[in-house]
């Protein structure tokens, strides 16, 4: 291939939509039928699937992590969290109730009404910290069980210090109304990536974080449109000004979300180098993302109507026939048309949405000074018992 | 038929080199070997040890490794019509191999997380929450209360403005006579309030801080004051046992805990939410069955017969049906035969009963929402 020059090795994708939607279908059925039991080993296959599928230079990635380790791990983390989840619920629920002593004075009924309202959320306090904590162990797991070339990725221990950083920075983000955000993402970022190996070999993450703002031009834009047009229609008193202004600063933003997870990523990964030999190039488009978006997302809609046409007709049938008999089996037939299409659909959004995604950010990925790898040497394994157990527990993670 | 010099690329899991080798199979050989271009051998790799990386995304590419200690090594083959030589030859190519030990690891943990979940859902939460209940002050007891009373009217009276709580003043007096009557000289930990709100719903409840709230529909269906005495007595056990603050911070520590253990995108939810419901109301079950006690005994002491609760039961049972079976392990009250029979065994042979209300203050009480 032409764009396999010495000096660089170029991502090359060699999955396909079929043979991923059927395994996704089948691990994803038998989840269902062992309530959810499975579900370790449909993860593993998936990953096994994508990881082998991608091949730098034409070498395939490796994953290594079982159905089994994941079990292990997650009923490990179900032993901690259980203690440190109920401890904290019912002591974040007291203290909380504690809030209601400053609700006196003349609007004393309606402080006390918000009071109670935000009581019943304080106890979502105890699992911010908690989920930067799983993400980390989840992603140095994930590393620890991946080899390029025969040799083993890995990650540093940390989870703790990036817990930390992360409730830190995601108040920053939230204080400054998003204007943070960058360096939220940045400094996460830079704190895992330096962290991270290849062999003996460590990554670095160079530049600053406000590289990344240009990242949020259309961000910006939609909700400048929103705000601004919205307020103008309002002002004016013309409804059709606020509407239009509204929904297509929704879009704009929407696009500019998708925008800057896309460019933010390909500025950070330009500016990352491994063994401080090795740089990379990426350059993902994010109209190619969005287009991908849209068309598996239609294919998602298509296939969501066409399971749900017969139970929805065959179910208002029953409702107005009033026959008990058939309403019982009218609610058994929505459980299993629910079902049925969760499956189809999962698998039909990993196989045609996330799978063409990655293929574009992999074929959009280049390394420089390939000829450093052969130098680059093997380390032991990182063990990790509790494998990714803490984000299995509280089911957060990526597409894969 | 044997393979020779079929190509393959080497990773000898020391470096990340790639190295183009040659490899040869055959039922004469008793392993695979692996041999540099010039045809020296590298290695070579048994059979039995011999293991395909399964779930390939790139099915032309196929990667062994081996099952030894130590052994690090990747072959990738470049043909992918060996795999058909190398599977007769090769056992346990598809093998999946466990660990010495994995099965008793599993077991033990399994044993650990069910363990964990237990002691903190049936020993830990309940009693922290009884001893935190305890370092909440009755005046906050009392705001926390109406709070709740004000989430309820928002979500029962839909979002309507009017203030929903029936205030004849004749009528509030004969409920207030009603309660006196009932608590004769006993003690509350707070200042206790009842009221009825304009609600069609035959139900009342209880919320912390000695608050307790009547639906309208209640009080049409009761046919006689002492029926609603015994609810009333009924909700008046919640409050000296101070049951409803107890089981907020309760459910505040169990909730969540369940669906962590269950919870998935998939199915599991369903059977999460069904657990949870399970459990809570198994919690809230043996508190209904003490009320219902406290209620009899107190009945008794005011001369009302605790009959009456079952009267009550009984209209509840022809307008709702009853849960029995299963569905009685979902309901957050004991099945309501069982109560029936429990308020009718409570109420003594020769019992001599006194009115609760005069007939001018029942039709008072009747009316209390006529304003609204």
């Amino acid at each position: 291939m032409s764009d396999l020059t010495p000096e660089t090795i170029q991502g090359r994708y060699n999955g396909e939509g079929k043979p991923l939607f059927w395994l996704a279908l089948k691990t994803t059925a038998l989840t269902i039928l062992t309530l959810g039991i499975y579900r370790f080993w449909a993860k593993t296959r998936i990953r096994r699937y994508i990881w082998s599928a991608t091949a730098p230079g034409g070498d395939t990635f490796e994953y290594t992590g079982t159905g089994v380790e994941k079990l292990i791990g997650f009923l490990i983390a179900i032993v901690v969290l259980a203690v440190y989840l109920g401890i904290t619920q019912v002591f974040l629920m007291f203290f909380g109730f504690s809030l209601m002593d400053m609700a006196t004075g003349p609007d004393a009924t309606a402080a006390e009404t918000l009071a109670g309202a935000l009581v019943t959320y304080i106890t979502l306090l105890a699992l911010t910290p908690l989920i930067f904590f799983a993400r980390y162990r989840a992603r140095r797991y994930m590393l620890s069980r991946t080899r390029w070339r025969g040799l083993r990725f890995a990650m540093d221990k940390a989870a703790f210090q990036y817990a930390w950083r992360g409730v830190l920075y995601f108040l920053f983000t939230v204080i400054s109304l998003g204007l943070l955000w960058p360096l939220m993402t940045f400094n996460l970022e830079k704190f895992k990536t330096d962290r991270t190996w290849y062999g003996d070999a460590k990554f670095e993450q160079g530049g600053k974080w406000t590289m990344l703002y240009p990242a949020m031009k259309h961000l910006f834009i939609g909700v400048a449109i929103a705000v601004v047009g919205s307020g103008i229609g309002i002002a004016a008193d013309v409804p059709v000004v606020f509407g239009v202004s509204f929904f297509v600063g929704y879009i704009w933003g929407a696009i500019g979300f998708v925008h800057y997870r896309t460019q933010s990523f390909a500025i950070m990964a330009r500016h990352k180098t491994l063994d401080g030999e090795i740089a990379f190039k990426a350059a993902p488009q994010t109209s190619e993302v969005v287009i991908k978006y849209i068309l598996g997302g239609l294919l998602v809609g298509l296939v969501f109507a066409v399971l749900f046409a017969p139970v929805v007709f065959a179910t208002s049938y029953a409702f107005s026939s009033n026959d008990m008999e058939l309403l019982i089996g009218a609610q058994i037939f929505i459980i299993l048309g629910y079902l049925l299409s969760l499956i189809l659909s999962g698998a039909v959004a990993i196989a045609f949405i996330s799978q063409p995604i990655l293929r574009h950010f992999v074929e959009t990925s280049t390394a420089l000074n390939p000829a450093h790898f052969d130098t680059i040497r093997q380390r032991i394994g990182d063990d990790m018992a509790d494998a990714e157990g803490f984000a299995d527990a509280l089911d957060i993670g990526g597409a894969f | 038929m044997p393979v020779t010099d079929s190509p393959a690329i080497y990773f000898d899991g020391h470096t990340a080199g790639r190295r183009e080798v040659l490899v040869d199979a055959g039922a004469d050989l008793h392993g695979l070997r692996i041999k540099s271009v010039e045809g020296k051998t590298i290695a070579v790799w048994r059979f039995e040890n011999i293991r395909l990386a399964k779930d390939s995304g790139s099915r032309d590419k196929p990667v062994l490794f081996r099952i030894v200690d130590g052994a690090e090594e990747r072959l990738v083959l470049q043909d992918v019509e060996i795999l058909d030589v190398l599977r007769p030859l090769c056992p346990q190519l598809m093998r999946t191999d466990v660990d010495v030990g994995t099965y008793s690891r599993i077991a033990k943990w399994g044993v650990a997380a069910v363990a964990a979940l237990g002691l903190m859902i049936f020993v830990i939460i309940p009693m922290l929450a009884n001893t935190l209940a305890g370092f909440i002050s009755p005046a906050r007891e009392a705001a926390i209360g109406r709070g709740v009373i004000n989430q309820i009217e928002w979500l029962l009276n839909e979002g309507s403005d009017d203030d929903w709580t029936c205030t004849d003043p004749a009528g509030q007096a004969a409920l207030n006579a009603m309660m006196a009557r009932l608590m004769q000289d006993r003690k509350a930990d707070y200042d206790l309030d009842v009221r009825v709100v304009d609600h069609s719903m035959v139900n009342a409840f209880a919320v912390p801080g000695g608050h307790m709230v009547f639906m309208h529909g209640l009080i049409d269906q009761a046919e006689t004051p002492e029926e609603v005495a015994a609810v009333l007595a009924h909700e008046l056990g919640h409050v000296v046992a101070r049951d409803p603050i107890r089981m907020t911070l309760r459910a505040a520590g169990t909730a969540g805990l369940l669906s962590l253990a269950i919870g998935d995108a998939t199915g599991g939810t369903i059977i999460a939410v069904a657990a949870d419901q399970a459990l809570t109301s198994s919690f809230s079950r043996e508190a209904e069955a003490q009320a219902d006690r406290f209620a009899h005994q107190m009945l008794i002491d005011a001369s009302v017969p605790p009959s009456a609760l079952s009267l009550m039961f009984d209209r509840l049972r022809d307008e709702h049906g009853d849960v029995e079976g299963i569905a009685e392990h979902f309901a957050s009250h004991p099945a309501l035969g069982d109560r029936i029979a429990a308020a009718v065994d409570a109420t003594p042979k020769d019992f001599v009963s006194k009115p609760i209300l005069s007939d001018q203050e029942w039709a008072d009480l009747r009316g209390i929402c006529d304003d609204n």
